[in-house]
């Protein structure tokens, strides 16, 4: 029977009808809901960009490391083949920048292996998302059952006040009318208790709500900051690595450099 | 360096001093987009620096297209039998069509290379196909390249099918069986080298290629990670948006270092690993060149056995066609001698050739595989020093 009132509440609402009280503080709320959606559709979207980005060091690391086995290759044959002793110095000089290839190839697994575990944060928020829904979804639903206590009661009200000033009319009193005003201040008072229970409820989903949600904020901001410098620490250090096996190429290359024009 | 890669490229000293020294250097400048839709090429302007006294002077001039290239090479080809002729970069139906920047750049490039070497080649930067090419005015070289294109359609590859018809058919008509080939067992174990070694350089010239469009990749990832984290950072406000915000900034820029590196890896790794791979195959053409001249030599030499017998027979029976067949004799005598000559001068070249080729190669790929690993370097540097100046904001953050 309830659930029938309140979907007719419900469209009620919808159709601009009576106003509930708690108005005002909706508006407030629903800016705060808009602000979780919108924060919901940038992770999701970072998220997304983090599996591209993930993808993409992976490939890197892959092909840095069939180069180096391209030049593995080839260093062997020259090695075997060799006449001429310039086909032993660029056979070394091959295998120099082989070795570099397959340790940046090795590096770049390894971090991307990290970086995957700091971005996920990202996609575990995501997951967290369902349940802040879960807990809007239940202020709205005992708002909705407020509001529906609320109008029922305004219009049983109304029809005890015609009741009794029909009933007045009648010299002497009226039997079965007298009884129906009885009946019905009955139902009054027993859906004035569960409005009462109702707002209760609601005040204390909503409070339950705002707690939830300053602590899910303040959490995320945490995990993410701590993201943000696992990431960050993690192409540091991966890239400085890198930067090291190429610059032993660089110096072992040296003798070329004043020949290049 | 080592004392091997010193004694390589030490320079020569010359007792000349440096204003009366030999020199001529080529530049391939200027690339200008000329004609319309299909029938677009591109011009480049070739300046010649040089003292060679057979130049009409110190420096020169002129407007070349690509055909003209060609037209170089397959003259070179046809005239220095037994030196490996420079290569030249391929005939791209699809990228003319095109003609990117870099497609341009790239060409050119190799184009700058081509003529250089042969510049620098003693024997080569003799040729009077060279002087021509590097002084004629336009009309002129236009001449020469269309006759020589009626002539040699696709230079190398179609004359040498006929030719291998042609030494099959007189194979079969001497009687022989199979192809007659040298047996020189230290050539063949060249040839072997030759071979082998085209097909490993072309697998590293693919990863090369590969590695460059990760480059590209990852530099579009970080592009639009960037982006996302800056939209998050919004959405967040506060120190951690503000994070966000400064990482995303970061994560763009190094994107555009990545489309750098990129771009210079096709330009100084891949394409140097390409003129590689095209040097080796132009060493096979002139392989194949070899074998036609030892073929010739053969066939002559047979053939002149059979006339002596011939004459002698003639000589006996004191016929009137002595005469006759006597001059045939001599002139065939001369012929294979010429061609005993041709080949054995494509050998002694070759020879010579194959360690000058080995030696610049180290050299090539010395500098090509240096300067490689600055770039990534480089680049390794400037992501590790970019990300590293976020964190001494983001230890203030938290």
């Amino acid at each position: 029977m309830r659930l029938f009132k309140e979907l007719k509440q419900s469209m009620a609402n919808d159709w601009g009808g009576s106003k509930p009280p708690a108005a005002e503080e909706d508006k407030e709320f629903l800016e705060k809901k808009d602000k979780i959606n919108e924060l919901e559709q940038q992770i999701i979207n970072a998220s997304q960009q983090a599996e591209t980005l993930v993808k993409a060091q992976q490939d890197m690391g892959e092909t840095m490391g069939e180069l180096g086995l391209a030049f593995i290759k080839l260093t062997k044959f020259e090695n075997e083949q060799a006449v001429f002793s310039s086909q032993r110095v660029r056979a070394a000089d091959m295998k120099g920048l082989a070795t570099a290839a397959v340790k940046a190839s090795r590096f770049y697994r390894e971090l991307n292996a990290q970086t995957v575990k700091h971005l996920d944060t990202l996609h575990e928020y995501l997951g967290l998302m369902l349940s802040v829904h879960g807990a809007f979804s239940d202020r709205s639903s005992s708002l909705l059952t407020v509001q529906t206590l609320l109008s029922e009661l305004s219009s049983l009200q109304s029809r005890a006040e015609k009741l009794e000033a029909a009933s007045s009319k009648i010299f002497g009193g009226d039997k079965s009318r007298l009884r129906k005003l009885e009946e019905l201040k009955e139902t009054i008072r027993a859906t004035e208790d569960a409005k009462n229970v109702a707002i209760r409820e609601y005040e204390r989903i909503k409070e339950n709500n705002r707690t939830e949600l300053e602590r899910f904020d303040q959490e995320r901001r945490a995990d993410f900051l701590n993201m943000l410098k696992g990431f960050v620490v993690g192409q540091v250090g991966y890239a400085e690595k890198i930067a090291n096996v190429w610059t032993k190429v660089v110096e072992e290359t040296n003798g070329y450099a004043n020949d290049s024009t | 360096m080592n004392s091997t890669q010193k004694s390589l490229f030490g320079s020569t000293q010359s007792p000349r001093s440096p204003s009366s020294k030999p020199f001529l250097y080529v530049s391939v400048t200027d690339p200008v987009k000329l004609g319309n839709g299909v029938q677009a090429y591109i011009s480049y302007r070739v300046i010649t620096k040089t003292n060679f006294p057979e130049y009409q002077g110190p420096e020169k001039i002129v407007i070349r297209r690509y055909s003209d290239f060609v037209w170089l090479r397959d003259r070179l080809f046809e005239k220095y039998k037994g030196i490996f002729i420079p290569p030249i970069p391929e005939k791209s139906a699809v990228e003319k069509f095109r003609f990117s920047a870099e497609f341009i750049e790239m060409r050119r490039q190799a184009l700058d290379i081509f003529v250089n070497r042969i510049a620098s080649h003693h024997e080569l930067q003799q040729s009077e196909d060279l002087r021509t090419f590097l002084q004629a005015d336009e009309e002129t070289m236009e001449r020469l390249r269309s006759y020589e294109i009626g002539i040699f359609k696709k230079p190398s590859d179609l004359m040498q099918i006929f030719k291998d018809v042609q030494s099959k058919v007189s194979d079969v008509v001497l009687g022989k069986e199979k192809p007659v080939e040298e047996s020189d067992p230290e050539y063949e174990k060249m040839k072997q080298y030759i071979f082998e070694l085209e097909n490993h350089l072309a697998e590293a010239q693919k990863q090369a290629y590969h590695l460059v469009k990760r480059h590209r990749e990852l530099g579009q990832s970080l592009s639009d990670f960037g982006k996302a984290v800056k939209l998050l950072g919004t959405c967040e406000g506060n120190a951690l948006g503000k994070a966000f915000s400064e990482l995303g900034t970061k994560s763009e820029a190094l994107s555009i270092k990545l489309q750098r590196e990129a771009q210079r890896l096709l330009m100084n790794f891949e394409e140097p690993l390409k003129d590689y791979v095209r040097a080796v195959q132009s060493i096979r053409a002139t392989i194949a060149e070899r074998a036609n001249a030892f073929r010739r030599q053969c066939e002559l030499a047979e053939t002149m056995k059979l006339k002596e017998i011939n004459l002698d027979k003639l000589m006996l029976t004191r016929s009137d066609k002595v005469g006759e067949a006597e001059r045939e004799y001599n002139e065939l005598k001369a012929e294979s001698e010429q061609a005993t000559r041709t080949f054995e001068n494509i050998v002694k070249l070759m020879n010579e050739e194959i360690v000058r080729f080995q030696e610049h190669k180290t050299l090539d790929m010395g500098i090509t595989l240096h300067e490689f690993a600055k770039g990534q370097a480089r680049l390794a540097n400037d992501v590790a020093g970019a990300w590293r100046s976020l964190l001494p904001k983001l230890e203030a953050s938290s």
